[in-house]
């Protein structure tokens, strides 16, 4: 991301009635104000009060985010969307297992032409998946463990 | 511990450590634990299979996730795979007149070789085992028990444990299944990486709003005093506090050792 990074509800920050902004105080670049004025990373940031104090952990988040998103050409939203579908005759909506497969090969498609390795390959691969979870689709994490 | 306290100790466990092996000894503990169980007609309705982190490779361990049953496998030093057994009916006669011999089941009570060949293995038990629904109802109510008294057995040991589910396609080929046998839970094992009471015990209702005296809805009426025996002997603890921030730190440092979503 994100020159496609369009802002969806507001024109700024301040006024885009992000329940992140009263949890964390995000403040950087461009690209990153850009990036929280999708409804997908809003939910996200504001799911992660278990690190509310660590904003700076947050940004790099973010970071790693936008890297994955631009990697496959697509918009936070766009990526959550992606990864459900309807029931044709009740309009139910659901995670398609086929597709939340596609995204995790993707995830660990973009670790490896990062060159990341080790425990720092897993916890960002997982950054994405933790965006994901939070809205809505359970996607299968793995663990660093020293192996 | 005291039988009171591990029933209050027991927790779904999800965080484990990797680096510290279960003893032996332990799970064979856990199994004759198992074994124990109250069962009906003596009937062998439970399998189970052991398998160690190290003997499942990266790939294998991938394959066994589930949605929400995940870093688990990576974690877990144990594995141990539960499954229902149709095949109780096949010794069923044999198993019940061993009962009738022991004075388990008397004739004080009905029972006798002949009741057993005529009526309690043709008339009940395979009617059973021969209607699908009830035979599985049957095998899943009848392995719970074995699950329950192993996970109890874990517990009292200083162990954590967690049922989950798994990819039961990769672990029948994985673990040579056989087609009769009917998934049921996977059972994680493993000292806790986390603390197991940090979140407190997990809420449950009053026993008034599902157990009842007489007829259905009329509350079971507690003891105050037998309630409070039950919280100084540890069954009824603290349950845990929504966003509890130390929780929260726990999780944190958690997800921070293992790498984890967040």
């Amino acid at each position: 991301m994100t020159p496609r990074a369009r802002p969806r509800s507001a024109s700024s920050p301040s006024d885009s009635g992000c329940p992140c902004e009263s949890a964390l105080d995000v403040t950087g670049d461009d690209a990153t104000q850009a990036q929280l004025q999708f409804v997908s990373v809003q939910r996200w940031v504001a799911g992660t009060t278990y690190d509310e104090e660590h904003s700076d952990r947050l940004r790099q988040r973010l970071d790693v985010l936008r890297g994955f998103l631009a990697s496959i050409d697509r918009e936070p939203d766009s990526l959550v969307a992606f990864c459900f579908l309807r029931k044709k005759d009740t309009g139910e909506r659901f995670v398609s297992t086929k597709r939340r497969g596609v995204v995790n090969e993707q995830i660990d498609s973009y670790v490896q032409a990062q060159g990341w390795t080790g425990k720092a390959a897993v916890a960002n691969g997982n950054i994405v998946r933790s965006f994901l979870i939070h809205n809505g689709i359970p996607i299968g994490g793995k663990a660093w463990t020293g192996g | 511990m005291e039988f009171n306290e591990v029933i209050g100790n027991r927790r779904t466990i999800r965080f484990y450590d990797p680096d510290r092996p279960v003893e032996p000894e332990k799970i064979q503990i856990m199994l004759e634990a198992a074994n124990r169980a109250s069962r009906s007609v003596q009937g062998d309705y439970c399998k189970a299979v052991v398998v160690l982190r190290e003997e499942m490779s990266d790939q294998i361990r991938e394959q066994l996730k589930t949605p929400t049953t995940t870093v688990q496998f990576d974690l877990a030093p144990v594995s141990i795979f539960w499954y229902g057994s149709s095949d109780y009916d096949q010794t069923g006669k044999e198993r019940l007149k061993e009962l009738v011999d022991l004075g388990a089941l008397p004739p004080t009570h009905g029972w006798s070789h002949n009741y057993v060949d005529e009526v309690a293995y043709t008339q009940v038990v395979k009617p059973l085992r021969d209607d699908e629904k009830l035979n599985l109802w049957m095998v899943s109510l009848e392995a719970g028990l074995q699950l329950a008294q192993a996970m109890l057995a874990a517990v009292d040991q200083g162990l954590g444990v967690g049922l989950s589910a798994f990819n039961t396609a990769v672990a029948k080929d994985l673990l040579n299944i056989p087609d009769n046998l009917i998934p049921m839970w996977v059972m994680f094992v493993g000292y806790p990486a986390e603390n197991p009471k940090a979140e407190g015990q997990r809420p449950r209702r009053p026993l008034s709003e599902n157990y009842f005296r007489g007829t259905y809805g009329t509350p079971f009426a507690e003891d105050p005093a037998v309630t409070q025996r039950l919280r100084d002997e540890k069954m009824i603890q603290e349950p845990g506090v929504p966003n509890d921030p130390a929780r929260k730190a726990e999780i944190r440092e958690l997800a921070e050792r293992f790498g984890l979503p967040l």
